[in-house]
Parts: C-alpha cells; structure tokens; sequence
C-alpha cells in the first residue's frame, strides 16, 4: 500500500523487552515480565496480531447487578404524591448504586480480562462518543452502550456511527429523543460532526441546523418502570421532519442514515479519526513530519470503507509506532496506570479494592462513565498537575502497603520473583527496569541508591521492595509509557 | 511593570518551602540553588505585609449560564413571548430595575447588590461568536479573536508577563481549586497548581523506619533533571511545583481555624478554601473555581433554578467571610460563562447555545450599579443576543486596575478600559 511502511527490527532497533512492553502497554494495559517475554519470543508480527486478532466477541447475560427484578414500583403509578416522592428516591438510590458498580464491573473486565486490547478499544470509544452517566441516569443503557462499543470495535465506522446514532443512551445524552418536527433540538448534530466525525472548521452553522431536522423522531420508546428498565430506539414517523434539508453540500428528504453516509464522503472524517486513534495509540502530540503517514493511513481507511480492523493492523505495524521519539512520550491515563499497575502485580479485583479503585479513577480525572463533558477526556498534559500527580503518587502507595495486601493478600516477593535483591545496586536496577519506561539520570540513579542501601541493610525483602517500588512509582518516568 | 511581588512571594515562598522541608529532613540542592539566586538587595528586605496585594478570584460557570434567567429581562414582553415554559415571572424577580431583575434564587446576591457589592455585567461576548462549548470556552480562556489560536491562557501570560526574567517565580502564583488546571492559566513558565483538599495534596513516604531518607530520594527524582524529553520535562515540572507547594500548603492548612458558615455544596466548599488560603497568606494573586452543570438544553426548570441557588448562597457566604477577615477591598470575584443560551426556548423545555450572555464581579471594589446595556431580544444575531461588551475590556480592565499589569502586554493589543471598579 502506498506511503505504507511496516517497522522492521534493526541492529539499533530491535524487538527486545523495551518495544515488546511498549506493544503491550498500547494495545492492551501492560502485564507482567512473562508476558513480556512471551511476546518478544513471538516477533513483532505474531505479537501484534496476537493482540489485536481476538476472535469477536460473543452475547454476554446482563450482568446480575443490573437485573433489576427486585425494581420497586413505579412512581407514576403511585397513589400519591408522598408515594411518589418516596417510590422516586428509592429508584435514584438504585439507579446510583447499579451505576457505581457498572464502574466497577468494567475496571474489573479490564484487570482480568484476556483481550485487554478489546478494552483499550472499548475505552476508546467510550472517551469518544461519549456519555455522561450523570445526565443519562439509566445504568442498563451504559451498559447496553458500553457493550455497543465492543461488537463494533474493530468493525466499519459506518456501522458504528448509525448504531450510536439510535443508542438510548446517546439519544438521552444529547438531547435527540427530544429532538422533533418543527422544534429541532440541534445538541446531538453539533456534536456528531464536531466531535464524533468531521472536526470542527469541517461545516457551517447552517449544516448543524438542517442535520439536526434529518435526526427529528429518533426517539426512544422506554420500558417500565421507565427510570431502572431497559429503552429502545424509535423511529417516530410523525414526529420526523421529511422536509426537503440541505447539509454538507446534499439536498434532499434526508434522514439520520443520510447524514451517517454523508459524513463517510467527507475526507475530514477519516482524518479525525485517524488523528485520534494516533492521540490514543501512539503519541500525545501529533509533530509536523507525522502528516504524511496520517494522511497515509486515513487514505486507507477511507478506501477500504472504514474497516478499523485493517487500520489498527497498520498502526501497530507501522514504523511511527516504533520510533525511538514515541516510546515513553505518552501520559499513562489514570486507566492505564491503575489496570498496568495491577495487572503487572497480578493482583485480584476484590470489591473493596474495586471501590477503591472507583473512586481514585474520579480523583485522578478518568470516572468511568462520567468523562468529564461531551468531549470526552482529551488526555496527554491534561492528566496531569500539581494535584493530580500526588494522588497517583499516593495511591500506589495505598495500594502496596496497605491496599493490596489487604484486599488482596497479594505478596510482591511472589509477584516479582525475577527481580534479584542480592545488593542495593541489583534492586533498584532490577526495579527501574521492571517498572520505568524513562530511565533514570545518572545522578537520579546514585540519589535513589543511597536510599536503599538505607533500606537493604535492616529490611526484609518484602519490605525492601515495596518501598523500592514505592519510590519509583513516585516518579515522572513511571507516568509515561 | 514592577516585579516586587515576584521577588518577594518568590523569596519568602522558597524560604518557607527550604525551612518546611528541612524539618522534613530534606533540603533539595535545587532549592538550595535557587535561594542562593535570591541573593540580591530587593530579596533581602523585610517581608513586606501581604495585605496590600489584590487578588482575583474567577468563576467559571461551565456549560453555558442562561443569562437571561439568571439577570431576567422581565419587563421586555419579547422575554415572556420566547420563554413560554422557562420564563421567570415578574412577580417572582428580584427588582434590580424596571427591565431587569435576579432570578428568584438569587436573593444572597441581590442583597449583596444593594450593598454595592455586585455588579452584573449585561451582554458580555464577542464578534463571530462560536456555538462549540470548547471552542467558545478556549476563546474566553485564552481572551483570543474567535478566528485566531493562542496557546497559552490569559491568565497564564499574566503570571509569564508578571514574572519575566525571575528564574524560580512562585508556581503559586495562580491556584485552582479542583483536579484540573483550567486553560487560562495555561503559561510558558509552568506556573500555577491545582489541588482540591490540602490533606491530599502532599507526598507521604511508604517507609516508615527511614522516612526522611526516603523523601529526600522522592525529592530528587521529583525536579528537573539534565536531558530529559517531553513530557518527562514536564512531569519534573509539574512535580517540583508539587512539591514545593505542597510544604507551603500543608503548613499552611495546619494553622486553619475557621468558624465561617457555608452552604453544603461543591462550589462553597471550594470558595472556602480560597477564603482560607487568602486568610493564611498564601501568595496566589489569581485563585480559580468553576461550577459546572449549565448545558440546559433540555427540562431546564430542573436544573438552573438549583445552579441559581448553590451559586448565589456560594458566592454570598463567600463574600461574609472575606468581610470578616477584613478582606474583601482586596479580593475582587469575576464571574463568566462560554456563552448566553437563545433567546426562544427550545421545544424540550431547555435552551440551545447562545452568544452574549452575562458576566458579573463580586467584592469590595466594585462600582455599584449594572454594567453595560442590556442586549435587544428582538435584534438578534441567529436567535442569539448581540454582545455589547467585549470582555476582553473587562479583562483589560481587571488587568489595569486590579493586577496592575499591562493589559496590552498580556492581551496582546488594546481593548477599551471600562467603568467597573472604583478608585
């Protein structure tokens, strides 16, 4: 394919530990040293579509939390306004408490699973056709939304665009159930084509107007009781605005499944997206001499119909992905330092460790769920400030002293068996390696060595290790990945 | 424009920074390094008392405020006619004139009004308004031209301006409360911190038995360090701030006593925590806080009317404090949103993006009275307000008069100065 390179290892660079971590950190959440290995013995290519080639995914049951057989009785059927007051607030208690452990039940998938690149990619959708738990309220939808994004993942953007576009969630989201004939609601067109498909800069005012009239009547039909059951996509005919619209340069009767296929004819939807699966994926910053393989790859895209699949394949065989100045220049997200942590120690998700877990993802800025608007979490820099960096710094803490012991029984002499402890020099290095993507600076090295020799002379090596990693977790390289 | 408060919050941030974190057992070399540098006759004078320095707080209501519900025109039929549903009633406002009035909520601050405390400034934006949330919100953040890209914040090239040429200003300088650095204090010279409770916001060592050991190890692994690339550069940034700011806070916060009633909400309790940072000293000049939760596009007599409620008490409860502690000439509270919301209400009981929308300021300084004419709600600019004031000049203005910088230097060109504050 043409402008198309696949990275080939070198002399200078070859595939060893280092590029093999990076492949698992970026296309799945890190793991542990055998794994490491594993995919080193594999060679580039086999690792990559050993990642990414999962076979699809299958029909799962609702998860138990969500059943909510146990619903207690409507509200609007109460038989007065006490009742209802009293049925109202009941439902919100549920609503609130199935929602905080949907949050949960995905943190889990992602510690435990093993298709880890499935849920970098679900994530990945999540962060952009984002939803808000907060306005949506209803934790079945996410979840039916959450789900979405797996069946479609490595699938054709198109697909994905139009089911979103009827998604119950997204609809209460941004506003389109209420979006009917004569009284356009224009939040959900805004934002397809700002944030989901063309970028900003990419159409008029006037577009936004007219695609909003094509979305008039995609409603939702809700079960009962309307705030814990489950809702389906409606097309209301008589709320639907057939009138002739003009958008994107087309004139027409045009509905929802014109506007999808018109924004595939728009050469700046391949180019969004590639630039935000780069963001994601590769690099935090896209650099002037990065244009050219963009352009590349969204020529691709756009020419194979939007299949991702193949797109992911070139991205994770590319020469870009690879290169020396985008190995350990991204920001880990809040996600990826808490699942790469974890599943690197190999620790159990007990519930309270998942609780904790919830909430420190909020603190840190990535609440599952809950981005923090409808763009979702732009990433790189914003992750991180003043704040920010204390609370990773001090969760890990938690998480090895008091945390995961307790939560887990989880002993780092077991988990980190490879790592020799024979002399001071042999720990940090040990350490550094297993957990830093940056090393240390000389001087950093000697300032941390003098430290635990302090620590090797009078610990146990329980001791010495969790205070060893300690440190080093505490430190800017341990952010990056 | 003078640097004073640079050479002196820089030198007495650093000395109390080296002096906590050597009872801490630590004193990083770069610390040491950088006092040394603060060997010159400006650091060597007294400490100059820190109650003449005037500090802004803003405000950010994010998602877009419905200024016209929140200073409702009720006395223009055009109101009523295009708020069917939303429409505040005039019997119900707050009267501040024969046209407008506070929405119904909002008696803390109609009576911080009639103190002339409160100036709402009617129909602030600017020329091509963009409907995009982000968008709009960088262009009020970064005080750009709606067709022009400027990196850094308007807030943050105050602090770069303010402190050109000082090799180690007090990342202090601006302080947001909340888990992120909001865009205008985005600067060249990474200054500014974010911290949500001063109990979080330290580093507590894992070892116990060599704790001092351990943090003088976190202390050089935590500053910047030869050779190192983006964003490793600015993690080491970021964290020495982290660090240094966190000695001084948690200092700091150990002495808080404090009686001050607030409300029970999100925005008071982070309101409080300015209150309390200014009463203990801290050198920021610019504190920053946002309440959230204004995108009311739909069933918008849920949502507004409590955001009234949790802002107006917030802010008023704010205000009583500073007055308490004989603060409030030298704090003045800005407060902005990305945009108005349009004049007719949507069909879905709420309100699409808007243009202009409603600013106001909040203190001891402020020139009593409204601000600036009320838009016309039949001119409008596709069925949004027509701005009238530019708050770039409000910017400008707070620059001038309240921070005393050069409005042009940080803006980038002259906008005209308006009446707001007193003399």
């Amino acid at each position: 394919m043409s402008g198309i390179r696949t990275w080939k290892p070198t002399r200078t660079e070859p595939w060893d530990r280092r590029r093999a971590r990076h492949l698992l950190e970026r296309a799945g959440f890190g793991g542990t040293s055998a794994e490491v290995d594993r995919l080193v013995k594999m060679g580039p290519k086999d690792a990559v579509a050993h990642l990414i080639a999962y076979p699809p995914p299958v029909a799962e049951p609702l998860p138990e939390f969500l059943q909510m057989d146990t619903a207690p009785p409507d509200p609007r059927e109460a038989k007065d306004g006490a009742e209802r007051e009293q049925r109202f607030r009941e439902f919100v208690r549920m609503q609130r408490r199935a929602t905080f452990e949907l949050k949960g039940w995905w943190l889990k998938r992602m510690l435990t699973t093993e298709r880890p690149f499935e849920e970098k990619l679900a994530l990945f959708w999540h962060g952009h056709f984002t939803t808000e738990s907060d306005k949506v309220k209803n934790p079945i939808l996410l979840y039916n939304q959450n789900q979405l994004f797996r069946t479609h993942a490595r699938g054709r953007l198109g697909d994905l665009l139009l089911e979103i576009s009827r998604d119950p969630a997204m609809l209460i989201y941004l506003d389109n159930h209420l979006n009917v004939r004569g009284h356009p609601n224009e939040n959900y067109a805004r934002e397809l084509f700002e944030l989901f498909s063309l970028g900003i800069g990419h159409y008029t005012e006037q577009d936004v107007l007219e695609t909003a009239r094509a979305f008039t009547g995609w409603t939702i039909q809700r079960g009962r009781p309307a705030r814990v059951g489950t809702a389906q996509f409606m097309f209301n005919e008589r709320q639907h605005d057939d009138g002739e619209k003009t958008f994107l340069g087309r004139t027409g009767s045009l509905g929802g499944e014109d506007v999808v296929r018109i924004i595939l004819d728009q050469p700046s939807t391949a180019d969004f997206l590639c630039r935000k699966l780069w963001r994601y994926f590769v690099a935090d910053e896209i650099n002037p001499e990065d244009n050219e393989e963009l352009a590349s790859w969204a020529t691709i895209f756009r020419a194979n119909g939007y299949q991702l699949q193949p797109l992911l394949e070139i991205l994770f065989s590319s020469v870009p992905f690879y290169d020396e100045r985008n190995l350990a220049r991204r920001i880990k997200s809040p996600v990826e330092l808490v699942v790469g942590t974890l599943r690197r120690l190999q620790v159990e998700p007990a519930d309270r460790l998942l609780q904790l877990l919830t909430g420190s993802l909020k603190a840190m800025g990535q609440d599952l769920f809950d981005p923090p608007n409808v763009a979702g979490w732009h990433g790189g820099a914003e992750w991180m400030n003043t704040s920010t960096l204390l609370f990773r710094y001090n969760l890990i803490n938690v998480l090895l002293s008091g945390g995961v012991k307790r939560f887990a029984g989880l002993k780092l002499s077991d988990r980190l068996q490879g790592v020799a402890t024979g002399d001071a020099a042999a720990t940090l290095d040990g350490l550094a390696e297993e957990f830093l993507a940056a090393p240390l600076t000389t001087q950093q090295r000697e300032t941390a060595l003098a430290y635990v020799r302090t620590l090797h002379a009078d610990s146990d090596r329980e001791e010495l290790l969790r205070c060893t990693v300690h440190l080093l977790t505490s430190t800017p390289q341990y952010q990056v990945c | 424009m003078s640097c004073d408060h640079c050479v002196h919050t820089r030198r007495e941030f650093l000395t109390r920074g080296l002096t906590l974190a050597a009872a801490s057992g630590t004193v990083p070399s770069f610390l040491t390094r950088a006092a040394f540098a603060l060997d010159d006759p400006a650091a060597n004078e007294a400490p100059r008392a820190r109650a003449d320095e005037r500090i802004l707080v803003v405000l950010q209501l994010a998602g877009g405020n419905d200024g016209l519900n929140t200073l409702v025109p009720y006395g223009d039929d055009a109101y009523q006619r295009a708020r069917p549903k939303l429409a505040v009633q005039a019997n119900d406002v707050l009267r501040i004139s024969d046209y407008v009035g506070l929405h119904p909520n909002l008696a803390p601050l109609k009576a911080l009004y009639d103190q002339g405390r409160l100036a709402p400034l009617q129909g602030a934006g600017y020329p091509n308004p963009n409907r995009s949330h982000f968008r709009s919100m960088e262009i009020w953040e970064t005080a750009a031209d709606s067709d022009r890209y400027e990196h850094y914040g308007w807030i943050g090239r105050y602090f770069d301006n303010h402190c050109a040429g000082q090799p180690a200003p007090d990342p202090t300088l601006g302080l947001r409360v909340g888990r992120s650095m909001p865009q205008s204090f985005g600067n060249a010279g990474s200054l500014g911190v974010s911290l949500q409770t001063p109990e979080q916001y330290r580093w507590y060592p894992s070892d116990r038995r060599h704790a001092a050991a351990q943090q003088q190890a976190f202390a050089a692994l935590n500053q910047p360090a030869d050779g190192a690339w983006p964003p490793l550069d600015f993690l080491q940034r970021t964290a020495l701030n982290a660090r240094l700011s966190s000695a001084v806070i948690t200092d700091l916060a150990a002495k808080i006593h404090d009686a001050a009633p607030y409300p029970n909400s999100r925005l008071a309790a982070d309101l409080k925590l300015v209150a309390q940072l200014i009463a203990g000293g801290l050198g920021s000049r610019v504190y920053y806080v946002t309440l959230g939760g204004f995108d009311t596009h739909a069933n918008q007599l849920n949502d507004h009317p409590n955001l009234m409620t949790e802002m107006g008490a917030a802010v008023a409860a704010f205000v009583a404090d500073l007055e308490r502690q004989k603060n409030l000439d030298r704090v003045l509270l800005l407060a902005f949103s990305e945009f108005g919301r349009r004049v007719q209400e949507n069909y879905s009981g709420g309100t699409d993006h808007g243009a202009a929308g409603l600013m106001f300021l909040a203190g001891g300084a402020v020139k009593p009275g409204l601000a600036g004419k009320h838009p016309s709600l039949t001119d409008l600019e596709r069925g949004d307000l027509k701005f009238g004031i530019d708050f770039r000049s409000v910017y400008a203005t707070v620059l001038k008069q309240w921070l005393g910088a050069d409005p042009k230097a940080v803006l980038g060109r002259e906008f005209p100065l308006l009446d707001l504050l007193r003399a």
